[in-house]
């Protein structure tokens, strides 16, 4: 296909809802963990986690370097789960669901990486990875029709800075050719890994070493045990074991709706303050990476308090005495 | 005589320990560190641990050494139910603050505060013809700091903090921006904004400022000419701890590691080939050469476990002995051993920063109970010609609400029957509007506050517990007055809060009440402990020399606050630090 | 009564004298925790007078039926209203305070094992972390939930100020 710059906006807008689209179902997931048991379990899901954000505020950065406004609050933004996500050839539904053997393999299979002979093909391709591998030729490939200041005209006060972010990895600044390939490489190598290896190629931090990519972080909980340096995707994990009890998590309903409640009662309405509450988070983190990158702060505290209101949630009995009510992202 | 195996031993694993090592590991030289304490929060499970004894007990609470056990072998003060009490004090008045003797010190229940000393602070004999002269000035200290302010990791920004002659070289940045402020600094900077009080000498202004601290916050791209600046996290685990994320609470412990204890720094040490770190090894005499009055030897018991009972005598050799195990700790050594002390002043000259609290309603909601326990102070008195007459102090604005709060709302509304949505009403309209300062007022060198060492006062193993006497002068009990009665009103009057303190008689646990012109007050300690191996220009009268070195053998540095001359207004754990890697300097030197 | 018709009553009646809904108080975790707590420090013939006294109340339909029941059977009853109170701090602040010797002798009831007068019992870290107190005002129990970096400089996001939408203009504060 031929790209325009207009094309490249709508891909780089749709791998923000592909980035977004991951994260409630991770953060469901996360929550669902009774976190005085499964510390690993909670450290890997939390880890991952952290680490879309990145992704979606790198996917900002990206759409803003090119002059592109993010958006997070139209509707439909926040798919319908289960959801399908764009390139998955109906092979597999991604749930709001707890942590369960069924929720890591569908994790597995969100961030599974390329195989090495996979030709990077916009519109037709079953890896994140190979969308943005797609991305990545397109810009070079419109740099090299319009020269890199056409494509990179987006203003620098938009970008969010890494100091802004903290928690995962390293938040680049786009502004050219050059940081576009950085911020999609970090993106890539932090879901699959590098070619070939079970890690990323972040160098280590404060010498603590390096962190498999998540692919191989969830692999971890599947096998029982963790990477250690020299284990490769041949080997498997070889190192300390990790024991993961899937029946301490709170036993939500997958999927919950709102309006599964009659209207005025209590259990919608917290159904609904949780929806309302994400929307919000929407707004600000929309706010923030459109020139107002001091709502960040806003945005953060509300994912924390979200943080709260989903731990209630899931608490909470649904009335058919099994499970608990979940959580239903639909902003309100 | 056994040939020293280190190049330097340290007694004490905190933070002025763990710093002199870090120096002279980076020069390849080899280290040893006695810690008396257990490794305790160094190990992950551990910290998880203590963090969950914080819930599950509510009594340790608000305790400093709220959640740390009970050592036997290795006392710290403070351990909430100890079997005994740690302290025997020779006066009537107590000395209100406590330490902590486990690895890492007591940089694990500190605040974080990370403020340096003024220049009058080295001055004050010169300046208001009281207590002593440093031998050492700001601009000497002034490189130390920057490199202390790098290893704890602390956050500001120098645009506030230039005040009563603190500078900093051009293009100087803090490692971080300042902390974000808190809904209630922004409530007392807006009211005190051009506001003035009228004290001995004149008016002052009321500046609410940001307080510098050793806890995570936005890194400075700046930093170190435009390196930047990578916030340290939570020991073993890298994805917690790079920014203080609210938890509301810091001492005793920070949930997620965002505020420096010397834990980060002893993680990096325990890699080193160089460095041997030894804990439950408490040292318990220095071996003197009589003729050369060389250090010889650290003795030291090494005990199994915590509870007391069975330990080994074992000794260390090094060319160099480093006492790095807090003011009080480090002066029971030195008497214990008859050690460094021809000019008498060891144990002397102890001092704390006496520390009030007020308190009342703002008039709309603030909304504390969030944050760091405090981000800003009014810190525009810490300096001043009234320095003449009374004690400069500080006034640290408090994040938390008033003290015992909700609890004591709660129990009072209950007890006038209120219940259900009226009183979850009443409880939120008080709570969102509770404003509290601290006051931390200064204490100036008095020989008679002291520790010294008693045989009948003795620990399980053996060693001596601190005799501690303590008074409080006038010269403090002045500034005290004026605070509560001439700068809180005045506070007050302009932020239009409705006062409600009351010192209570008898004075609650954790204070001590004081009566001076006829006003009972009710003070605490700081956790400061300062000034009882006083730095000088001459053997006569300090127990080092301006390098912390001690003057009275060959071979033996004595570091920490102890050496700090006077305490002024700064809560001393940066002085401290800085000082300690000056005495490192000092040690490479020596050691070349 | 059966035991999830007593957890029914107590969770309604908890409601009553927290001001907090049911769902609100299912969403701490601790109904069943709580109960447990109330059962044992009270002892069955308490309970049974709880039990009389909530469902007293309950019966109203209105707000104010209900306040009033409170005030003719509940406030004034030397056995009801302190059971109610140690409730509420249960609740409130995640502790169960004793009840008085004196109350323990007036129902007629032996005191629990290990009771003492300044007992303050916590029965779970999920108590602690779970406290109302602070919840209303926008806050947490300390060292509980954080609120995330910087949240401290702005309103809160949650809390009843916000609920009641008098919530003052958010925003990055500045000092100067």
């Amino acid at each position: 296909m031929s790209w325009t710059i207009e094309s490249l906006r709508e891909h780089l807008q749709a791998a923000l809802a592909v980035e977004h689209a991951t994260i409630p179902p991770y953060f469901t997931a996360w929550i669902s963990l009774k976190d005085t048991t499964n510390v690993e379990a909670v450290e890997i899901i939390r880890s991952v986690m952290l680490e879309e954000m990145l992704h979606l505020t790198l996917a900002a950065n990206l759409l803003n370097a090119v002059g592109g406004q993010p958006s997070l609050t139209h509707r439909g933004f926040v798919p319908r789960y289960p959801h399908r996500l764009p390139f998955s050839g109906d092979r597999f539904e991604i749930n709001i669901e707890r942590f369960s053997k069924r929720a890591l393999e569908t994790f597995l299979a969100i961030e599974r990486p390329e195989g090495p002979r996979a030709r990077p093909e916009a519109r037709k391709f079953h890896t994140i990875a190979q969308f943005y591998a797609a991305v990545r030729d397109g810009i070079d490939e419109l740099c090299e029709q319009l020269g890199e200041k056409t494509v990179f005209s987006g203003k620098s006060a938009r970008q969010i800075q890494p100091e802004a972010y903290y928690a995962a990895g390293r938040l680049t600044v786009v502004a050219d050719r050059d940081t576009a390939h950085q911020a999609i490489r970090e993106i890539s190598e932090q879901g699959e890994g590098a070619h070939d290896s079970v890690f990323d190629a972040d160098q280590s931090i404060c010498g603590e070493g390096r962190e498999p990519a998540h692919y191989y972080r969830f692999l971890q909980l599947v096998k029982g045990r963790s990477y250690r340096t020299g284990d490769t995707p041949k080997s498997g994990p070889r190192g300390a074991r990790i024991d993961v009890d899937f029946d301490a998590v709170y036993p939500i309903r997958a999927n919950a709706r709102a309006a599964d409640y009659p209207r005025g009662s209590q259990l919608r309405g917290a159904l609904e303050a949780f929806g309302h509450g994400y929307g919000q988070l929407l707004a600000a983190l929309e706010a923030a990476f459109n020139g107002s990158p001091d709502r960040m702060t806003e945005g953060m505290a509300r994912m924390f308090a979200l943080r709260d209101q989903a731990r209630a949630l899931m608490q909470i009995p649904s009335g058919d005495g099994k499970t608990t009510v979940g959580l239903d992202f639909t902003p309100i | 005589m056994s040939a020293p195996h280190y190049d330097a031993v340290i007694v004490g694993g905190g933070v002025a320990g763990a710093l002199v090592a870090r120096v002279l590991s980076q020069a390849g030289r080899s280290v040893l560190i006695l810690e008396a304490g257990i490794e305790g929060a160094m190990n992950p499970d551990t910290y998880r641990q203590y963090l969950q004894t914080l819930y599950t007990e509510g009594g340790v609470r608000g305790m400093p050494n709220g959640p740390y056990p009970w050592n036997a072998a290795a006392p710290s003060p403070g351990i909430p139910n100890a079997p005994e009490p740690y302290y025997t004090y020779d006066t009537p008045m107590q000395f209100m603050s406590d330490y902590l003797r486990m690895l890492g010190g007591t940089t694990l229940h500190w605040q974080g505060t990370s403020l340096r000393l003024v220049p009058n602070d080295f001055r004050m004999q010169t300046t208001y013809g009281q207590a002593l002269d440093w031998p050492i000035t700001y601009d000497d200290l002034e490189p130390a700091y920057r490199r202390a302010e790098a290893e704890l990791g602390v956050a500001a920004d120098v645009e506030d903090q230039r005040f009563f002659g603190v500078w900093f070289p051009e293009g100087y940045v803090y490692p971080m921006h300042r902390m974000p402020q808190s809904r209630v600094d922004q409530f007392f900077d807006a009211a005190l904004t051009g506001k003035s009080v009228k004290l001995f000498g004149g008016n002052y202004p009321l500046k609410v400022i940001s307080i510098p601290v050793a806890r995570n916050s936005t890194p400075n791209p700046k930093y170190s000419l435009g390196e930047g600046y990578d916030a340290v996290p939570a020991v073993g685990d890298r994805d917690q701890g790079q920014r203080c994320q609210g938890n509301s609470v810091c001492m005793p412990l920070c949930p997620v590691q965002a505020k420096y204890s010397a834990l980060k720094t002893i993680a990096v040490l325990a890699r080193k080939p160089t460095v041997e770190i030894r804990t439950q090894c408490v040292a318990s005499k220095l071996v003197i050469d009589p003729e050369t009055g060389r250090i010889t030897g650290v003795e030291y018991k090494h005990y199994e476990k915590p509870g007391g009972g069975k330990f080994r005598v074992e000794t260390a050799h090094g060319t160099l002995v480093v006492l790095a195990a807090n003011a009080i700790e480090n002066t029971t050594l030195l008497l214990a051993s008859n050690a460094a002390n021809s000019s008498g002043q060891v144990g002397r000259n102890l001092m704390d920063h006496p520390y009030l609290y007020v308190w009342g309603y703002s008039p709309t909601p603030v909304y504390p109970f969030r944050g760091p326990d405090t981000t800003s102070g009014v810190e525009s008195l810490r300096d001043g010609r009234f320095r003449q007459v009374h004690a400069s102090f500080r006034a640290s604005l408090a994040n938390w609400g008033w003290s015992s709060e909700p609890g004591n709302q709660i129990s009072l509304l209950l007890g006038q029957q209120t219940y259900g949505a009226a009183l979850r009403r009443q409880l939120a309209h008080r709570m969102s509007r509770m404003v509290k300062i601290g006051f931390m007022f200064e204490q100036l060198p008095t020989p008679t506050n002291r520790v010294t060492i008693d045989p009948k006062h003795r620990d399980q193993l053996g060693n001596y517990k601190p005799v501690l006497s303590y008074s409080y002068a006038d010269y403090s009990l002045e500034g005290i007055e004026t605070a509560v009665k001439t700068v809180w009103p005045t506070i007050a009057r302009f932020a239009n809060v409705q006062d409600e303190t009351v010192f209570v008689d008898p004075a609650p646990g954790g204070y001590q009440r004081v009566t001076y012109n006829g006003t009972g007050y009710n003070l605490m300690g700081s956790g400061h402990i300062v000034g009882t191996h006083r730095m000088g220009s001459s053997r006569k009268d300090s127990v080092t020399d301006r390098n912390m070195k001690a003057w009275d053998h060959p071979n033996l540095y004595v570091v920490g606050a102890g050496n700090q001359v006077t305490i002024g207004t700064a809560n001393p754990t940066l002085t401290a630090a800085a000082l300690s890697l000056r005495a490192a300097d000092a040690m490479l030197r020596e050691l070349r | 009564m059966k035991a999830s018709a007593k957890r029914t009553l107590f969770l309604a009646f908890s409601a009553e004298l927290t001001g907090y809904s049911e769902t609100d108080l299912e969403g701490t975790g601790n109904v069943d925790s709580f109960l447990g707590v109330l059962e044992q420090q009270t002892g069955a013939k308490a309970m049974a007078l709880f039990y009389d006294a909530a469902a007293a109340v309950l019966q109203h339909g209105s707000a104010a039926a209900r306040a009033e029941a409170m005030r003719i059977d509940v406030l004034p009853s030397p056995t009801v209203w302190p059971m109610c109170a140690s409730l509420i701090m249960l609740w409130y602040q995640g502790f169960w305070p004793a009840l008085a010797a004196s109350w323990y002798s007036g129902v007629g009831s032996p005191k629990p094992k290990g009771w003492s007068a300044t007992q303050k019992i916590v029965p779970s870290a999920q108590a602690y972390t779970a406290q109302l107190a602070y919840r209303a005002a926008g806050a947490h129990p300390p060292g509980a939930n954080p609120t995330g970096h910087g949240s401290w400089s702005i309103d809160p996001v949650f809390g009843d100020n916000v609920a009641a939408g008098l919530q003052t203009r958010l925003g990055e504060g500045k000092s100067s």
